[in-house]
């Protein structure tokens, strides 16, 4: 728990420093710090040097803090009065309350990406001390980028064991390190006016993943998806761009490591990346009259600065790419999928598609439920993206017509470029599902709200950034009042919408049920089990989830892939003796030593019974059995390790 | 007047609006206590300790054995059909698995019938294993349902049911994570608005 706090204040150290030395506000310093230090561990960890990464991060750090206080040694105790903005104190006090309340109710992970990969790819980091790359697992999806696991595990690399509390904590960090930056504008005398923006971004999540009155678990706060890390980190772009009024190199170079880390966060960064980078490239341009980058002064020095975001999010992309390519050896530019397409490919076939034709069958069903999910799929506790487009025009609206001249300028421009970049970014989406998905999932545009949703939130915190700037710059009383209405309104439904055990304040073992049913069973067989036992999991009647369940709680195991043959058209004793050849030919393949029942079912006593020398036909929700794989020419057998009750 | 409200300095909004918030917290423990207290006194609640049979059990199977059930349907449930003044419901069942989301519904005159919106949730009781216990604050109930676990072929043995057990005065101002998170949030949110109604008497925005 020490290791939670230590990094904590690691964060806080780098924040003082660039602070003091670079002079920058104190109220944007902890997000980029954040930014920073993830970076920096992340290119350590690509020469598999993770922990020397966060280490040299550490000291780095206290370097930093150093240099700051010597710099301002004559007037110190000002400096770190400037530096305690009600931005600043409210990350301190939010970051803490939050880490009592996690560190005392331990909450787990309960959704299920966190354990076929979020959740279990931080667990492996953490037990290896290596990035997931550079070893083998049964987790799917290693070629994900891992800035989120390195979060985690700067977090608690000291620990031995790995805490799934303290995850949440990191990422909550992360988030109030960006709420904090919104705050940018107000000094102390106009706290308030930095409680509402704090609160208002502590809200957006929950804007965007509850959408009416919720009756279970709302894990906002306490999940390691990536889509809140991704929404969140593209409105902190913007933000900490907009709030920094340095007209130098400044303001650029603090959004190049934010830009950096988003794109580390999921493949999907990359896009919210180019996007941030753009949007802020026409906002110099309109908005920053006497701007300097590296001492290029006029048009030159923006587009230097364009460029130099652009390719920082394009070497953080492509240097991933390459690196998975070298390390597991994989083709760099397949996006796989159906096609089985790149992405360049994709997107060139994709606009001939929609602009020219001719359109195939599936590519105008899926634009047309793309066109229609805008005002008939609810996104929001608002409604649709109708409701919600039209908030953000809104708000943008009271921002233009309250600023003064050269923000009205700017906030215009900002809304034109958003608008635009969200009508791209669902175009991709449009492609994404035409291209890359499979059928079924296509036509029901799975995770529809999940992939969208983190435009809606980052483009909302631009609207809301638009609207502090005019409280500082323009009619102060009536945008003011403006933001005040507008959090209260949104706090309102909030309260009448959440319950405090749905949510992160009260939530309790309750919600794990199933999970904790797969860890009886695993806590049962633990005596048995080793680390290199190569595990084949039956569970009769699951959809999956136990599954993964049983590949996050024996992470250490390698555990295969659940049976899956092709046995269409084909009479019963024919498709039981494909599933059997099948099966077989799996086992020797991936070297399978042991088969775990989690639960049996007809078809596999009817398929398999005969194998097992001690039958499995008794093991249902309250048993579990363990058998010993023996190989023999054309098929094996099972013997029985360990089976039986598991509750006592 | 408008002289004196200028003065007013930001950190004693603050430390206004906590102590107004502890006041409101101390004044529901009181109404809530009374309001136990009374339905006590005049007999619409009473402590009590009943068996299993009280229930109209549905989707269960006895098994003998004192009361030992297999349950044989998805939603096993437990129904109690007599209108009382309720406020909590403290179980002993063992479990022959990990018994999933334990659960009551109530219904109330006004809204008949079990509905998502008024389910509580049962907590195992530290340290005292196979317990469970259920609280709200009193309510007058028409029905109340129980689901006991979520698996069919689970083995239920079941125990005393206590209703409505007597709470000391000190369990009415329990200090929930919920109190506290309230106590952070609406102090600044309070004191933000305040502070802004400060601006606007005083006509000065900051």
């Amino acid at each position: 728990m020490l290791n939670n706090l230590l990094a904590f204040a690691v964060i806080l150290m780098f924040a003082f420093g660039i602070y003091g030395i670079f002079d920058i506000k104190s109220q944007l310093t902890p997000v980029v710090s954040i930014a920073v230090l993830v970076d920096i561990v992340i290119l350590f960890a690509m020469k598999d040097m993770l922990m020397a990464g966060v280490i040299f991060s550490y000291i780095l750090a206290a370097v930093l803090f150093g240099l700051a206080v010597y710099k301002n040694r004559e007037n110190l105790a000002e400096k770190i009065d400037g530096f305690l903005t009600p931005g600043i104190i409210l990350f301190v006090l939010a970051s803490l309350a939050m880490w009592a309340l996690l560190a005392t109710r331990q909450p787990m992970m309960t959704e299920w990406d966190e354990f076929s990969f979020w959740g279990i790819s931080q667990k492996l980091v953490h037990y290896h001390d290596q990035l997931y790359t550079f070893f083998r697992s049964s987790m799917i999806g290693n070629s994900t980028p891992p800035a989120l696991a390195v979060l985690s595990y700067f977090f608690q690399w000291m620990n031995a064991e790995f805490a799934e509390w303290m995850s949440f904590f990191a990422y909550d960090v992360m988030f109030f390190a960006v709420y904090c930056s919104f705050t940018g504008f107000f000094e102390r005398k106009s706290w308030n006016s930095a409680v509402m923006t704090f609160l208002f971004g502590f809200l957006c999540p929950y804007i965007f993943e509850v959408y009416t009155k919720i009756i279970y678990l709302e894990p906002a706060y306490m999940i390691t998806y990536a889509d809140l890390p991704l929404g969140i980190m593209f409105g902190g772009i913007v933000a900490v761009y907009f709030m920094n009024e340095h007209n130098d190199s400044r303001s650029v170079l603090c959004v190049i490591p934010m830009i950096m880390m988003l794109t580390f966060i999921k493949d999907m960064g990359f896009a919210l990346s180019c996007i941030a980078a753009f949007i802020v490239f026409f906002d110099l341009v309109v908005g920053r009259k006497e701007y300097s980058f590296l001492k290029i002064k006029g048009l030159a020095g923006k587009i230097v600065a364009g460029a130099a975001m652009v390719a920082t999010a394009g070497a953080a992309f492509f240097g991933w790419t390459f690196f998975m390519a070298r390390v597991m050896e994989r083709d760099p530019f397949a996006l796989g999928g159906e096609a089985n397409m790149g992405m360049v490919e994709m997107l060139f076939v994709g606009l001939k598609e929609l602009f020219i034709g001719p359109r195939s069958q599936k590519f105008s069903d899926i634009y047309g439920f793309m066109i229609k999910a805008l005002y008939t799929t609810r996104v929001s506790f608002l409604g649709t993206a109708v409701q919600i487009i039209g908030l953000i025009t809104v708000i943008f609206l009271i921002a233009i017509v309250l600023g003064d001249k050269k923000s009205r300028l700017r906030s215009v421009t900002m809304y034109i470029t958003s608008f635009g970049c969200f009508v791209a970014y669902y175009v991709f989406h449009i492609f994404l599902y035409v291209y890359i998905f499979k059928h079924a999932e296509a036509y029901a545009l799975a995770s529809y709200n999940r992939y969208i949703y983190p435009y809606y939130m980052g483009w909302t915190c631009f609207a809301l950034i638009n609207l502090c700037h005019t409280i500082q710059y323009g009619k102060r009383r009536l945008s003011k009042t403006a933001l005040f209405a507008l959090t209260g309104a949104i706090f309102v439904m909030f309260t009448y919408l959440t319950d405090y055990p749905n949510l992160f304040v009260e939530a309790s073992e309750r919600n794990y049920a199933v999970r904790e049913s797969v860890e009886q069973k695993v806590n049962y067989m633990a005596d048995t089990v080793s680390g290199d036992d190569v595990i084949y999991v039956y569970s009769g009647g699951d959809n999956g989830q136990r599954w993964f369940l049983y590949t996050y709680l024996m992470a250490e195991n390698y555990i295969v892939e659940d049976l899956g043959a092709d046995v269409e058209g084909r009479s019963e004793r024919e498709a039981r003796e494909v599933y059997r050849e099948t099966l077989f030919k799996r086992f020797k393949q991936t070297g399978v030593t042991h088969v775990l029942i989690d639960c049996s079912s007809e078809f596999f006593i009817n398929t398999f019974g005969d194998v097992f020398d001690v039958p499995m036909d008794f093991v249902g929700m309250d048993s579990a059995a363990y058998y010993k794989v023996i190989y023999e020419e054309d098929m094996f057998r099972c013997e029985l390790v360990k089976g039986g009750y598991v509750n006592g | 007047m408008v002289k004196k409200i200028e003065k007013i300095r930001s950190w004693q909004l603050i430390l206004f609006s906590a102590l107004f918030l502890v006041t409101i917290f101390i004044g529901i423990g009181l109404v809530r206590w009374s309001m136990d207290s009374s339905a006590r006194k005049d007999g619409s609640m009473q402590e009590f300790t009943t068996e299993c049979v009280r229930f109209q059990m549905m989707g269960f199977e006895y098994m003998g054995d004192g009361y030992k059930y297999v349950v044989t349907n998805h939603d096993p449930q437990m129904l109690s059909e007599t209108p009382q003044a309720f406020t909590s419901l403290k179980f002993y069942m063992e479990s022959s698995m990990h018994p999933g989301e334990v659960v009551l519904y109530y219904s109330t005159e006004k809204a008949p019938g079990y509905s998502e919106h008024r389910r509580l949730w049962a907590n195992a009781v530290d340290g005292e294993p196979n317990w469970y216990i259920i609280e709200t604050p009193v309510k007058n109930v028409t029905a109340l349902r129980l689901d006991p676990t979520m698996y069919i072929g689970n083995e239920l043995t079941f125990g005393d049911f206590v209703f409505n057990q007597e709470k000391s005065f000190g369990d009415f101002f329990e200090i929930t994570t919920g109190r506290v998170y309230e106590l952070i949030v609406y102090t600044l949110l309070i004191s933000s608005c305040l502070r802004w109604l400060q601006e606007f008497v005083t006509k000065k925005f900051e």
